[in-house]
């Protein structure tokens, strides 16, 4: 078989994708039809002992050492993996009409009764064995974690190469998507592939690929969420970042600070409970996927007025706008031992619970009002200097990775320990060049996902509501909202986030997200407005710079038909007309 | 009927918080604020005016058309058995709908009926309905039948809905249902608003929604579950754009081909069953469907199983010289083959819809003249040369249309760019200008309003064509031809009588609002929808100007379209949120 390398993989890109969202590094494939037999068997075979080697790595309990003294499959892996087989065969193979299988009949994809389909009369040849081996890694990068090679025979073997049980997950989510379902409904209780042999080599370029979900705005539920990760994990993305927290509501139950949520959220059934938020991750786990929390300090906190009036500054303080981006105003005071005993206690209680499933945790610090302090800017630095220090201090003694956002560094100019990932979001900064870039000249680890690409809120109208009877309303016809244009996914497909990084400065961008904050967005819309374009952010992330083409178009639109299929509302890509007549909708 | 009404309680709502429910909005509505239970039983007494119980075969005398003694009427289709099922849905509704409003009241605050106190609770709803329905009281032409009703809840308890029509009572009925809002336990249904004045009628009398079926697949079920969307918002009519270039979407038993051929797959086409239980769906729900078949442009999907008939036959490269958007193709304009076709078209099809349509869409917008000068039968691009024959074949299939009992709708093309002479009956569809309704209006003809800058719900999603690595950088960000996206606010202050004089504001009988479905399917259809087309229906029900003839207020408004947004919901309808629900929580404090 041949043998998987790093550096085989960066230097040779090449291969004109089918099926497969976001493309991997290498994809070569013939033209034989191999069927997925619906009894299936997994196995899992060593290359070498595997002593130690996977302490750190999978999202689960991180201090927990594993001993092993035999090549037998590390029993956590195992599980995480077999989990996936399971949910793989679950959605690959009808069992019955009540639990169809989740795979589509690609007509779309091809001229009017013209799909290339395999001749069910004939001989059936089946892939029968999967089989995971575990590969000795040459050293511990985190970047071969989630690599993964696929190879499948003409005889129907399947073997997945993998260093680590998150690089088998990669490996099983695009394996599924070599299938499709037959369009006669006696021959759909397993799919086909007709890409056989098969030959994947495939990694990530960035190592931080993320969704970020504002679930404090309006209400998103955990089913919701779950939902949104089942999305996420099929175009590979590796985190979800919860805004779970904002000035309009606080969904999250902290035990230990009970009035919080029972008077900040929105309603007393829509907090998110300690069980929920365990689940959540869990779910996120399993399917490779850290799931963080943001609790956005000092500013966006008006929320924790409802059970801790005292600890908030310039509370719901008019006129709105001349103290906080959005109604209502309200801060964190500065400076005040009541506040930093009310962090001290939050973060104890949520860090620990968190701690199992995700490294991260980012501690907010975007738009951070100075008139909210009756403060100048330079004044305010020096006290967020020591309201920041005091809350990274406090995450580092919880064994976690502080995030922030960049305002932090290039409104207030804090410094910050160098462990610290900095999330950027600002296209341009006053010299003109982007905020990430500003942020790794100063040395920072950062995170793209820039304000005019990869905000998928934008352009759907403001809500604020114009006064008829205040002349210096600025809330005027067209009633555009601050990010307006919308960004289409050729838009966010279109975005380079290294445009203007020096290489020297590259390897300090981490990777980025895709942003979903909640004003106008529920669990009713949240699908159409994710997908098809978050999507697209997920092959940026995995691929690095892209450009829009047909053939983007057409696996774009196969990843739609997938998430269609998992229930997952997403839009159309293209019209229907265009995929059946390829060439035809060009310019 | 009762006295007359009083504005005073509406005005100090706006002050406070103040769920007045409503959408869209009524004529005249007052309202207290005493709360009065709804019984579980509640019974509804409908006596239609003597001589009402309107039959079929009733609806369907005046059809001049001979096929039509030959369709196979919906047994009962007539007015009392609409108003019976009305009544069931409103009852189904309000028991399940199961609304509980508490994103519109200040967050852990009470809001419910005290249990300490007792209300009175409303057992009966007495509907009468003043007048003997019109025979085609279900297909009206615009303004033929009387919608208006008005409702008066004591209180007491009691509880009377007068309407002129039983489309009247329909419209009433679905007023009445969202005066009401379901206890947090789940067990009760109640109003806070007793007593309830209400007078209401349409500004408008032709409310629609042009639904491209065409461009993408929509099951019968995505349609039906629009119309349930419309009729809560009072729109009143559904306008199918069911043929395209892309896809051919309609079976015609007497040219199966076409639709064998034409649809994206087998199976992606309504039959004559199909449809029929559609038309009669809306019917049900005061909700008139028409069909729009446009001729002779956008007809590439007539080439797949008649191509003899179509000129320029999805030409590539360089479509864009021929079409719109691809795959090119108009009917040959000069060839009596078409004309054959036509009229085996007409006469399978026209007949099937009349009994559910007064209104029939002929189409013609963008009619390409290039395309003319590759038709053999024409040979010219010059429009000095194809418009005669456009002027043929329009009068031709208008005649047919009007043989077959149904008034003809045009895409304004036909009239301000081909200048086409038209009957006078002939209802003109605007959508291009700020200008276009005044411009129609001008020439004495009904014009409907729906100006693309304001209206059309498919805008600002981006580009659908692909571009190559060559074209993609000259054409970020990928922008549409209407971008941006038309958000609600902007859609509610479209006034569709803008520019028109006084002495013709008559002629604009209403508009639709529009969603094209380059990019939209059955998945997406709810949310790219609703909200927004509600504040179109507020537009066309209420008006775009309040009392004084500014613009309504969006401080009131958009409170209100969020209570509608959550019943939808509640409902069924996958419709986005409007607002925050800090914002609703907390009276007028989003407000700039």
């Amino acid at each position: 078989m041949l043998l998987y390398s790093y550096l085989e993989a960066l230097s040779c890109i090449i291969g004109i994708g089918f099926a497969i969202w976001p493309q991997p590094m290498i994809f070569e494939h013939g033209s034989k039809v191999l069927w997925l037999s619906p009894n299936f068997e997994t196995h899992y075979e060593f290359e070498e002992p595997l002593a130690g080697f996977l302490e750190t790595t999978l999202p689960r309990p991180k201090r927990r050492r594993y001993e092993h003294t035999s090549p037998t499959v590390d029993q956590q892996s195992k599980e995480v993996l077999d989990s996936a087989v399971d949910r793989m065969r679950d959605d690959l193979i009808s069992d019955s009409a009540v639990s169809p299988s989740r795979v589509f009949v690609p007509w779309k994809f091809h001229p009017k009764n013209a799909i290339p389909e395999p001749d069910t009369a004939r001989h059936k040849d089946y892939i029968r064995n999967i089989t995971f081996l575990f590969r000795r890694p040459p050293a511990l990068q985190k970047q071969i974690e989630e690599s993964y090679a696929l190879d499948v025979s003409e005889e129907g073997n399947v073997e997945i190469s993998i260093y680590h049980p998150l690089g088998g997950l990669h490996g099983l989510t695009t394996f599924r998507q070599l299938f499709y379902k037959h369009s006669d409904p006696r021959e759909a209780v397993s799919p086909y592939t007709p890409f056989v042999p098969i030959i994947i080599r495939d990694l990530p370029t960035f190592e931080h690929r993320g969704l970020n979900l504002d679930i404090s705005r309006n209400i998103i539920t955990p089913t919701e969420v779950m939902r949104t990760l089942e999305g996420l994990a099929m175009s590979k993305f590796n985190r979800l970042h919860l805004h779970a927290s904002d000035a309009q509501s606080w969904p999250l139950e902290i035990p230990a600070l009970p009035q919080l949520a029972m008077k900040g959220s929105y309603h007393e059934d829509q907090i998110w409970s300690v069980a929920d938020l365990h689940h959540v991750q869990n779910f996120g786990a399993l399917r490779g996927i850290q799931v963080y929390l943001e609790i956005d300090m000092p500013g966006h906190t008006a929320s924790v007025h409802a059970a801790y009036p005292d600890l908030i500054q310039s509370y719901n303080r008019q006129p709105w706008f001349n103290y906080s981006a959005q109604p209502c105003a309200g801060q964190l005071k500065l400076n005040n031992t009541n506040v930093t005993n009310f962090i001290d206690i939050l973060l104890d209680d949520v860090l620990p619970r968190t701690e199992p499933f995700t490294s991260l945790f980012h501690l907010g610090g975007d738009e951070v009002d100075a008139n909210a302090y009756d403060m100048i800017p330079s004044e305010l630095a020096i006290h967020l200097q020591n309201f920041v220090d005091h809350i990274i201090s406090k995450v580092h003694s919880h064994f976690l990775t502080p995030m922030v956002w960049e305002e932090h560094i290039l409104d207030y100019n804090l410094t910050l320990p160098n462990t610290t990932i900095v999330q950027t979001w600002r296209a341009r900064t006053s010299n003109g060049r982007s905020a990430l870039a500003e942020i790794v000249k100063r040395g920072y680890k950062a995170l793209f996902g820039t304000g005019d690409a990869w905000y998928l809120d934008c352009g759907f109208g403001g809500w604020i509501d114009p006064d008829l009877s205040n002349p210096k309303s600025t809330i005027k016809d067209p009633y555009s909202d601050y990010c307006a244009p919308l960004s289409n996914w050729r838009h966010v497909y279109s975005y380079d986030p290294l445009a203007d990084i020096p290489e020297e400065q590259q390897h300090l961008v981490l990777g980025g997200e895709v942003h979903m904050w909640g004003e106008q967005t529920d669990g009713i819309d949240l699908d159409s407005k994710l997908w098809p374009r978050t999507a697209a952010a997920g092959e940026i992330l995995w691929k690095g710079k892209r450009t829009v083409s047909e053939d983007v178009t057409r696996r774009l639109a196969e990843m739609r038909e997938w998430l269609v299929a998992k229930g997952i509302g997403a839009g159309p890509v293209q019209v229907t007309w265009c995929l059946m007549n390829r060439d035809n909708c060009k310019q | 009927m009762h006295s007359k009404v009083t504005t005073q309680i509406l005005t100090i709502c706006v002050l406070t918080i103040c769920t007045t429910a409503l959408w869209p909005l009524p004529l005249n509505y007052t309202h207290g604020s005493t709360y009065l239970w709804l019984s579980p039983d509640v019974t509804f007494s409908y006596q239609p005016n003597s001589g009402v119980n309107l039959t079929a075969s009733a609806l369907y005398a005046n059809s001049t058309s001979q096929n039509a003694t030959n369709y196979k009427a919906s047994t009962g289709l007539d007015s009392y058995s609409i108003v019976q099922a009305a009544i069931a849905r409103t009852q189904d509704e309000l028991s399940n709908d199961g609304f509980v409003p508490w994103k519109f009241h200040p967050r852990n605050s009470f809001f419910e009926p005290p249990s300490n106190v007792s209300y009175r609770t409303i057992t009966n709803v007495t509907i009468q309905q003043n007048s003997t329905d019109p025979a085609n009281v279900l297909k009206p032409l615009a303004g033929a039948v009387d919608e208006s009703y008005s409702i008066v809840i004591a209180i007491n308890g009691a509880v009377m809905i007068n309407a002129v029509s039983s489309v009247g009572i329909i419209r009433a009925l679905e007023t009445f249902s969202q005066l009401f809002y379901t206890t947090a336990d789940g067990s009760s249904v109640y109003t806070n608003l007793a007593p309830v004045y209400i007078e209401d009628a349409p500004k408008f009398q032709y409310r629609g929604l042009n639904m491209d079926i065409a461009r993408s697949p929509f099951t019968p079920d995505d349609i039906m579950r629009t119309i349930d969307a419309l009729a809560y918002n009072k729109f009143n009519i559904l306008h199918l754009h069911a043929t395209d270039a892309q896809s051919w979407t309609l079976q015609i038993p007497a040219l199966p081909p076409l639709a064998d051929l034409g649809a994206y797959m087998k199976g992606l086409s309504y039959s004559p069953g199909d449809l029929e239980n559609i038309q009669s769906y809306g019917a049900y729900r005061g909700v008139q469907v028409i069909i729009e078949t446009d001729v002779p442009g956008h007809t590439a999907a007539i080439g797949l199983s008649y191509p003899d008939l179509v000129a320029a036959l999805n030409v590539q490269p360089g479509w864009s010289n021929y079409s719109a958007e691809p795959p090119t193709g108009q009917l040959k304009l000069n060839d009596t083959a078409v004309y054959d076709f036509l009229d085996k078209l007409w006469a399978d099809l026209l007949p099937r819809v009349y009994p559910f349509s007064a209104y029939f869409h002929t189409g013609g917008d963008e009619v390409n003249a290039n395309v003319y000068g590759l038709d053999p039968t024409v040979r010219s691009n010059d429009t000095k040369v194809i418009q005669p024959l456009l002027q043929k074949m329009i009068d031709h299939n208008h005649a047919k249309v009007r043989a077959a009992g149904m008034a003809r709708v045009v895409w304004e093309e036909r009239l301000l760019e081909w200048n086409l002479t038209l009957g006078a009956d002939v209802v003109v569809q605007t959508w291009q200008t700020d200008t276009a309704v005044a411009n129609v209006v001008a020439k004495g003809h009904k014009a409907l309003a729906g100006d693309y800058n304001y209206w059309y719900l498919d805008c600002g999603r981006g580009q659908w064509i692909d571009f190559s690595q060559s074209t993609a950088e000259a054409a970020w960000p990928f922008s549409d031809y209407c971008t941006p996206t038309k958000n609600w606010r902007l859609m509610y202050t479209y006034d569709p009588l803008a520019g028109v004089p006084a002495n013709a504001t008559k002629l604009v009988l209403g508009g639709e609002v529009h969603i094209w479905s380059e990019q939209v399917d059955g998945v997406n259809l709810d949310n790219m929808v609703w909200p927004r087309a509600c504040a179109a229906a507020e537009v066309l029900w209420s008006g775009s100007k309040d009392a004084s003839g500014k613009n309504r207020s969006q401080i009131t408004a958009s409170p209100r379209l969020g209570e509608m947004r959550e019943r939808m919901v509640q409902r069924g309808i996958g419709a986005g949120p409007v607002q925050m629900i800090y914002c609703t929580q907390n009276g007028t404090q989003c407000t700039l």
